[in-house]
């Protein structure tokens, strides 16, 4: 499988795909005029990709064909093919100024992105096409279990979703906010750097499930959308095609109707066809990492509210806890393939134990255990829980016994796990070399997918699709042409470098955290220290994470204590046996923020003072001029 | 205060017989195509041979201007070619239009602060969705249609004239192929004519926003040329230009740089001495149009622009960008003339 994901892609520099582009047209060409009418179709399996709940099109299916392509550069290299039927007349109903293809997050929200801007929600004609049905999402509870699939959403793009609409249709109770987060890494025993980000006075982020903001969103659009967005679900797309002159693009739906797009927008996921049809290549890496997800019960603590996000960097990949709400967490393993699939295959009381020694375990202690799992594993007899405890009593473990390791604040013990969501997926690193073809634009994981240990891939695509629909705007308030090049040439302007640093920033931390050796250990633990003793460059990195501090908050959100209050978490004074933090750090801590304290007051002092002396002289010369005179 | 009929520098080099300053006259500046001269620093080019004819179907066009677009007509809508620029001119100037028509004030508004800086409300009132509906409009020199298009997306009634048989062929494919504008063009709400401004002004037409973008560089007679618009423009209409100023910043970016250097535009597309200068152009359409009762005076420069009749503002690209910028700038300011030595818009609005 990874071979045939990989062939959607350029090749690393590494060598970790294996196979040559399957779609080699020179990126110049496609936006040459050619006139020569063929069609280019791909092997099919080159497009079996891995399997994508929200891709709205089959990707066998897709016929991916143009009536013009190409030079005759690859004239030779290519299959040459009858050009296929021509596009019958497609009927004035069906002709649309906008097609979005995908109907999940970012399909949903561009919908929405548009209906919030004045001149494209009163002008235009938008189609969201989506391959299965809606029905789903539309019936969407928001009572009982939980999803596993769970993103969270920056304070930003909750303030955006606020103004055009979308929040008040979130089930709140569904909604965990994220009040501060601890991530650590403990190589050994003797050092844990810690990251702890405090209280901003709002939520970080929110947890949300994904079915909870589609829902949400689907209801904005049949709030405000009806007789400008259509919707139409259960439609697959089979084929598409340039029209004449490369003004619009054609899409056969079913067997017979077709659709006409003066620009389609391809929210259509990590397989996109709509990327396939621009013959837009990616370039990235499969991480030899999957990731498991499962819900997590724990009983109420009365000490510390759960809201806190945890995430500790193992040798094989961070495992993150995330809240959900007072009894409910998830969690994001990243580990090696085996591992997950061992993971998975374990009963859930084992699996249980296994997540809550993935926390509270000492790091030489855990990868011991993880061995033991591994082995048992193939030999076709999985862990039990009894085995683990076992294993747990006869294992060393340095310092201390379970629960009571070195680092001071951990995740609640978890209790049971609701089995159902007990998942697991593949991660990969790919960014789409250009984010418009002709006619087309792609926005989310059509155009970028990143490694989830910042939680930023939904907020990314929530970040392109606003964008997209600022640039649409103001094309079409200054009678731009919607699918034209020069209109949509905004749009990667701005995305482009911001989500390509937000990737590579992502893909760089995988790899720092993960390694584990003399030199690497010592710069991060030292960096880490720096980073969490120095308040503004924390601050800046919280700020540029997405959470903006600035924003002024609701009502709800100023009951949240105070960052002096609270230490890691806890009430100061609340029971605390650690005793406060104290020491040199302390003193080293507060001491850079005087510094900077005492730096900003007399810089003040001095604009104020070289002001006074700058209006004396004013007034000096002046004087003097009146007296000459 | 000298009052100047269109470009001064021009006539002195061009022409032999000097002109009575102050006297309306019927044809201006660069009518007179019978004399020759020297110094004209690309007088190779055939551009005598320009209908000057005292027939009565009078044309300011030029053939070899027309022979020149006709030849890269088939590539006015290749957006990374030859016309690039120019495409990615066309949103800023429709913003400048849009802020001149829609946003600008009503016939009989009081002119006020906020109707000459439009703010939020007023803009998201009266500057989105279809803010050209129900004006005509008229695109001299359409080309291949860049400017017409949109204005007819904005819901404007668009006429695009050009001289170019195959210009006006491209244009109507070009528009014929949009799902949107093919209705359109069978409404009749745009369409593309083989004609010349003249024709249309001898046949009456009157027009809600009369356009003529980066033309005046290319006619012969540019002061007859503008009369000719003057004329079709309805009352309380507008008049809206794009054109390049006569300056050594200009000779540098237009003809030095983009011209022969970096070769954005083909050699020879424009021509020094045929430039106008922005306040050759006002104080023209002030002398020799109608002045002041036929034409509403720039309220934002009353008191410094007297016998100058419109606005002009520069139009700069920013490479970085990649986008056309509108200069600011305060009127009468250096700071505003300098934003103005290359290329620059200009509007004047008629009176009812």
């Amino acid at each position: 499988m990874r071979a045939n994901v990989s062939l959607l892609s350029v090749p690393r520099a590494s060598g970790k795909t294996l196979c040559p582009r399957p779609l080699s047209l020179p990126s110049a060409s496609r936006s040459s005029i050619n006139h020569h009418p063929r069609s280019l179709h791909t092997p099919p399996s080159s497009l079996v990709g891995r399997d994508v709940r929200t891709s709205p099109c089959n990707p066998q299916a897709i016929l991916l064909s143009r009536t013009s392509v190409g030079g005759t550069r690859n004239h030779s290299s290519s299959p040459a093919v009858e050009p296929p039927a021509a596009i019958p007349e497609i009927s004035e109903e069906n002709s649309y100024d906008i097609v979005i293809i995908g109907g999940a997050n970012a399909g949903l929200a561009f919908a929405c992105a548009l209906l919030s801007q004045p001149t494209i929600s009163s002008t235009t004609k938008i189609l969201l096409l989506e391959g299965s049905s809606l029905d789903k999402t539309r019936n969407w509870s928001g009572e009982g279990d939980w999803e596993n699939r769970i993103s969270s959403l920056t304070w930003e793009n909750i303030s955006w979703l606020e103004t055009i609409g979308v929040w008040k249709h979130i089930e709140q109770s569904r909604s965990c906010p994220v009040e501060e987060m601890i991530i650590w890494a403990n190589p050994s025993p003797n050092s844990f750097p810690t990251i702890h980000f405090p209280p901003l006075g709002h939520p970080m982020a929110r947890m949300t499930e994904n079915m909870n903001l589609q829902r949400a969103l689907l209801r904005r659009i049949e709030e405000i959308g009806k007789g400008k967005v259509d919707l139409k679900e259960g439609k697959k797309v089979q084929e598409m095609r340039l029209g004449e002159g490369q003004r619009w693009v054609g899409l056969r739906v079913g067997e017979t109707e077709w659709i006409k797009g003066s620009l389609v927008v391809g929210a259509d996921g990590p397989n996109s066809p709509v990327r396939l049809f621009s013959k837009i290549e990616t370039y990235g890496h499969a991480y030899q990492t999957h990731a498991v997800v499962a819900t997590l019960n724990h009983p109420l603590s009365p000490l510390y509210p759960n809201t806190t996000a945890f995430q500790r960097f193992l040798p094989t990949g961070p495992i993150a806890f995330l809240p959900l709400s007072s009894e409910a967490s998830t969690m994001v393993w990243s580990t090696l393939p085996l591992h997950a699939a061992a993971l998975k295959r374990l009963s859930p009381e084992a699996l249980t134990l296994m997540v809550n020694c993935g926390y509270q375990l000492p790091e030489s202690t855990l990868t011991a255990l993880t061995d033991e799992m591994i082995r048992a594993d193939q030999l076709g007899q999985p862990f039990s829980a009894n085995r683990i405890n076992e294993l747990l009593a006869s294992l060393p473990i340095p310092g201390n016994t379970v629960g009571e390791t070195d680092q001071p604040i951990l995740p609640p013990t978890i209790t049971s796990i609701h089995a159902p969501s007990v998942a697991s997926f593949p991660l990969r690193l790919s960014h789409a070399n250009e984010y418009l073809g002709q006619r087309t634009a792609l926005v989310g994981d059509a155009a970028h997918t990143i490694h989830p240990l910042a939680g930023q891939g939904l907020n990314q695509g929530l970040a392109d699709v606003r964008c997209l629909a600022e640039v649409l705007e103001n094309t079409w308030k200054l009678g731009g042409d919607l699918g034209s090049i020069t209109s949509l040439a905004d749009y990667p302007r701005e995305r482009y470098p911001l989500n390509h640093l937000i990737l590579s920033t992502t893909d760089k931390l995988h790899y720092i955290f993960r390694a584990r050796n003399g030199i690497v250990n010592w710069f991060r633990g030292t960096g880490l220290e720096i980073i969490n003793e120095l308040g503004p460059l924390k601050k800046l990195l919280m700020g540029g994470a997405g959470a903006q501090p600035n924003i002024t908050t609701r009502g709800e959100l100023s009951k949240s204590r105070k960052d002096d209050e609270r230490e890691f978490g806890r009430v100061r004074g609340a029971g605390d046996e650690l005793g406060q933090i104290g020491g040199w750090q302390m003193t080293a801590a507060n001491g850079v923020e005087s510094w900077f304290t005492i730096k900003g007051v007399a810089k003040m002092a001095g604009e104020v003072g070289v002001g006074l002396v700058r209006e004396g002289m004013r007034k000096a010369v002046g004087a003097l001029d009146n007296r000459n005179k | 205060m000298p009052r100047s009929s269109l470009p001064r520098n021009i006539l002195l080099r061009r022409s032999t017989r000097s002109l009575p300053i102050q006297t309306p006259r019927p044809i201006a500046s660069r009518s007179i195509t019978t004399t020759t001269s020297s110094s004209s620093p690309s007088s190779s080019n055939p551009r005598q041979d320009a209908p000057s004819t005292s027939t009565s179907s009078f044309s300011t066009i030029n053939a070899s201007e027309i022979s020149h677009f006709s030849s890269l007509s088939s590539q006015w809508w290749d957006e990374t070619g030859e016309f690039k620029l120019l495409h990615r001119m066309n949103p800023t100037r429709i913003e400048y239009i849009r802020q001149k028509v829609a946003l600008g004030p009503s016939e009989g508004e009081e002119w006020t602060f906020e109707n000459r800086h439009s703010d939020f409300t007023r803009e998201s009132k009266r500057g989105t969705g279809l803010w050209l509906s129900g004006k005509r409009c008229l695109d001299v020199g359409c080309g291949g249609g860049l400017l017409s298009e949109s204005l007819a997306r904005l819901g404007g009634q668009v006429v695009g004239v050009d001289a170019s048989e195959s210009n006006i062929g491209i244009a109507t494919t070009h528009a014929q192929q949009d799902p949107s504008l093919s209705t359109k063009m069978q409404n009749g709400e745009l369409k593309f004519v083989h004609s010349s401004a003249e024709v249309l002004r001898d046949a009456g037409e009157k027009f809600d926003v009369v356009c003529a973008m980066e033309v005046l560089e290319h006619v012969d007679q540019p002061g007859e040329f503008m009369k000719c618009l003057g004329q079709m423009v309805k009352p309380g209409g507008h008049l809206i230009l794009s054109t390049i100023s006569r300056t050594p910043l200009s000779q540098l970016l237009t003809l030095t740089l983009a011209e022969d250097v970096l070769r954005l535009v083909t050699p020879g597309t424009h021509t020094y001495w045929k430039f106008v200068k922005p306040l050759e152009l006002r104080r023209f359409v002030y002398s020799d149009m109608g002045g002041y009762d036929t034409w509403h005076r720039n309220e934002d420069a009353s008191d410094i622009r007297t016998e100058e009749v419109g606005e002009t503002r520069g139009i700069v690209y920013d490479p970085l960008a990649g986008k056309w910028k509108l200069w600011g700038g305060v009127e009468g300011s250096t700071w505003k003339e300098v934003g103005e030595g290359c290329n620059y818009m200009y509007h004047a609005r008629k009176r009812v």
